[in-house]
């Protein structure tokens, strides 16, 4: 891997995560009316933001320009990422104050949550277009999007299931039973992701073949590693905890929502370092 | 636009020397490990078998290849400052310096690494088909610089008319990419593949 990929690395999986994490939690707070509930996870959601943009910034060479990057929206997918992620950070901290202060009716800031959901969703498409913009075969395939959406979508149900399994004593745990449902979903979409990506690598042209043949060689430790990790997380862990929830055995939740978020994020993380290191260009 | 400016390069009769590679690192006084022109080798080729023979066709060659000023440049296009810019008067994509932010995604988006990232400045720099050269009415140092003289500039029009050529050459990426503006007049085994198939 390329050291120089690591910001973009921490930049695309706290973003992914920071999106995804706030989606699924505004779908659990739905229905929540209390300060305390409907503020759960604001503020994990606006530091992996701010750590994002700032690993984001050390990929600059020359960051004194960075104010000029939104100038090209008619054509590149880079400005109208730039655009979107601080429309994201703009929509998050007024939903922020909204629930900080109790502004307006639930429906109200219900609404706001679904906007700044959209802008969200809207940012992970974005990126996704960056990567399948360039001349790097192995990126300009659907599944490169299909992966960003699963990376959101994973990791937060499985932060927000985490969270909830985590609540102090004498709350009981809720919505435990669709957040198992919406992981394994995720999980189903990052597997599709994963195959068709395999599929089209085959018939990609030389350069996709060389990134095939490093996944199914050097790397391919890392490849089922990240298989084995996310499905450890999502298919065995998450349920067993719903379960044990379920029994009333809620001693072993804690430490069953550790593992889960671990299992994800590193697997997760292994994935993207992959997706980075064994790109192959067209070029001389 | 009024004229697009292309290279023509008779890869057919190129001894890799490499003379136009060095001749432009010098000019543009670039560090190890840039390279606004470069000649690369191709190999290709194998054993086949004809009737009941098998036959060697392994062929190679060298192709020299700089930024192709592309009319549908990808790192235009990728370009989040509009550094990177296509001049409307004669088709040269240059890099705008006090522009760059250094992000280097039209050094992703390039099929024929032309942007090359320099660590020091913290930005990209690329073939500027020797711009100033030009509007002194000089020609290209890499056209100057060939011994055999293979490389040839001019609007890309006349470029067609008078010696032909193609992009279209294995080894380099497909040209319905991004369209080049690089003729290439392509050595045996560049077009049809010696394993068999067409490119």
């Amino acid at each position: 891997m390329n050291i120089h990929d690591l910001p973009l690395i921490i930049y695309t999986l706290c973003l992914q995560s920071a999106v995804g994490i706030y989606v699924v939690s505004r779908m659990m707070a739905w229905t929540q009316t209390e300060k305390a509930q409907r503020m759960r996870f604001m503020w994990l959601v606006g530091g992996l933001g701010v750590a994002g943009v700032i690993a984001s910034t050390l990929h600059m060479g020359y960051p004194w320009n960075a104010a000029l990057t939104m100038t090209n929206l008619g054509t590149s997918w880079l400005s109208r990422e730039i655009v979107l992620t601080v429309s994201f950070g703009v929509a998050w901290l007024i939903s922020l104050v909204f629930e900080r202060q109790e502004a307006g009716k639930v429906e109200t800031r219900n609404g706001w949550a679904i906007l700044t959901s959209l802008i969200g969703l809207g940012l992970v498409f974005v990126m996704s277009m960056i990567y399948r913009s360039t001349a790097f075969p192995a990126w300009e395939h659907g599944s490169t999007t299909v992966g960003f959406y699963a990376t959101a979508g994973l990791i937060g149900t499985a932060v927000v299931f985490a969270g909830n399994c985590r609540k102090k004593a004498g709350e009981e745990p809720k919505g435990l039973s669709a957040l198992v449902i919406g992981g394994l979903a995720m999980l189903a979409l990052q597997m599709v992701a994963v195959a068709s990506n395999g599929v089209y690598l085959g018939s990609a042209g030389p350069e996709a073949a060389e990134t095939a043949a490093l996944l199914a060689g050097p790397y391919a430790v890392f490849y089922w590693a990240r298989v084995i990790l996310v499905v450890a997380g999502a298919a065995i862990v998450m349920p067993l905890a719903w379960r044990r929830w379920a029994q009333q055995k809620v001693t072993s939740l804690p430490g069953l929502a550790g593992a889960l978020v671990a299992l994800v994020v590193v697997g997760e993380l292994v994935g993207r370092v992959l997706f980075y290191a064994t790109r192959v260009k067209i070029g001389l | 636009m009024s004229k697009q400016l292309g290279f023509h390069v008779n890869s057919a009769n190129c001894a890799g020397c490499k003379t136009c590679q060095i001749a432009c690192k010098d000019r543009a006084n670039l560090e190890v490990g840039q390279l606004f022109r470069k000649v690369v080798k191709h190999e290709d080729g194998g054993w086949v078998k004809q009737g009941s023979a098998w036959v060697s066709n392994v062929t190679a060659y060298w192709l020299s290849v700089s930024c192709n000023h592309c009319d549908n440049p990808a790192c235009v296009n990728v370009c989040p400052t509009g550094a990177m810019h296509k001049r409307a008067e004669d088709g040269i994509v240059m890099v705008d310096q006090d522009r760059c932010v250094g992000c280097q995604s039209c050094v992703w988006a390039c099929p024929y690494d032309a942007p090359q990232y320099n660590p020091d400045l913290g930005k990209v720099g690329k073939c500027d088909f020797c711009a100033d050269r030009l509007a002194d009415g000089k020609r290209p140092v890499c056209v100057d610089a060939c011994p055999f003289q293979l490389i040839s500039f001019g609007e890309i029009e006349k470029l067609d008319q008078e010696k032909g050529g193609t992009a279209n050459v294995k080894g380099l990426a497909n040209p319905s990419r991004t369209k080049p503006n690089l003729r290439i007049n392509p050595p045996k085994g560049a077009i049809s593949s010696p394993m068999g198939g067409e490119r």
